[in-house]
């Protein structure tokens, strides 16, 4: 991948103010995808995937959890 | 500063409820095990004066309740091996689902991106110093393969600590010279090495 775009997601949750999701956009081209756009596009979701992290986050796969597991 | 000491007296409590029954109930058993080896005979045992006999009961009652500690927290272990295990079996009925809703909003992203074969759509999860990737979309298969071992933003990321690194480094070693340079000059060295013999 020549080009990559990162657009961290803020998630407000009791009172904290965290940015776990990450999205990335990459590509083979040379030239880069506008930042500011994905950024604008990103922002349009961001109510959805906020809710869907609030909802899913017990249920998502736990890099910690994994390893205490021994996966 | 009140947060900072609610936390450490939570992370007490925590340390108190994780290892106080163990603690309790080995403390206990030596003070129970060195009172008994100290008395010659029963008798004497039963003739301590008052603070050595309360001793000897402190013990016992701290192994009882390590006991009954101990106990609880196995009852523990138990049930939340048991949650544990019907969690794993619905995170494992729903692990497929999940993956299509963060597809889903993918999707919709990389339909406004006018997303071609040539580029792809991640969605990471962010955790300590490492990045779980949950969902990707691209249009072509060979690009939506997950890296096993790191994935290439955990490589990006530390690539961008390692420039910073270089960069402090550099920035030092320039800084060093700079002002050794200036040291010698300072002592006329510099110069006398310079200036052509007048001979």
């Amino acid at each position: 991948m020549k080009s990559r775009s990162i657009v961290a997601i803020a998630v407000e949750e009791k009172d904290t103010y965290e940015r776990p999701l990450v999205l990335v956009y990459e590509s083979v081209n040379e030239k880069a995808f506008a930042l500011r756009r994905l950024r604008a596009i990103t922002e349009n979701y961001n109510d959805t995937l906020c809710q869907l992290y609030l909802t899913l986050k017990p249920l998502l796969p736990s890099l910690r959890y994994a390893r205490q597991e021994g996966f | 500063m009140s947060s900072s000491r609610a936390g450490f007296f939570s992370h007490m409590g925590s340390v108190v409820d994780r290892y106080g029954g163990l603690a309790g109930s080995t403390i206990g058993s030596l003070i129970l095990a060195f009172s008994g080896a100290l008395a010659p005979s029963l008798e004497n045992l039963l003739q301590y004066h008052r603070w050595q006999t309360l001793v000897v009961y402190g013990g016992a009652a701290l192994a009882v309740l390590g006991a009954c500690s101990l106990a609880r927290a196995s009852t523990k272990v138990e049930m939340l091996l048991s949650q544990n295990s019907q969690l794993r079996d619905l995170v494992k009925s729903l692990g497929t689902d999940i993956e299509e809703k963060w597809r889903h909003i993918l999707i919709q992203i990389a339909n406004e991106c006018k997303l071609d074969n040539a580029g792809r759509i991640s969605i990471y999860r962010h955790e300590g110093s490492n990045f779980i990737m949950l969902a990707r979309f691209s249009t072509d298969p060979d690009k939506r393969k997950q890296e096993e071992d790191s994935t290439p933003l955990t490589r990006a990321v530390s690539a961008k600590r390692t420039g910073m690194a270089s960069l402090s480094l550099y920035l030092y070693l320039t800084l060093l010279r700079k002002l050794t340079f200036k040291h010698i000059h300072s002592r006329g060295e510099f110069r006398q090495r310079s200036q052509p013999h007048s001979r």
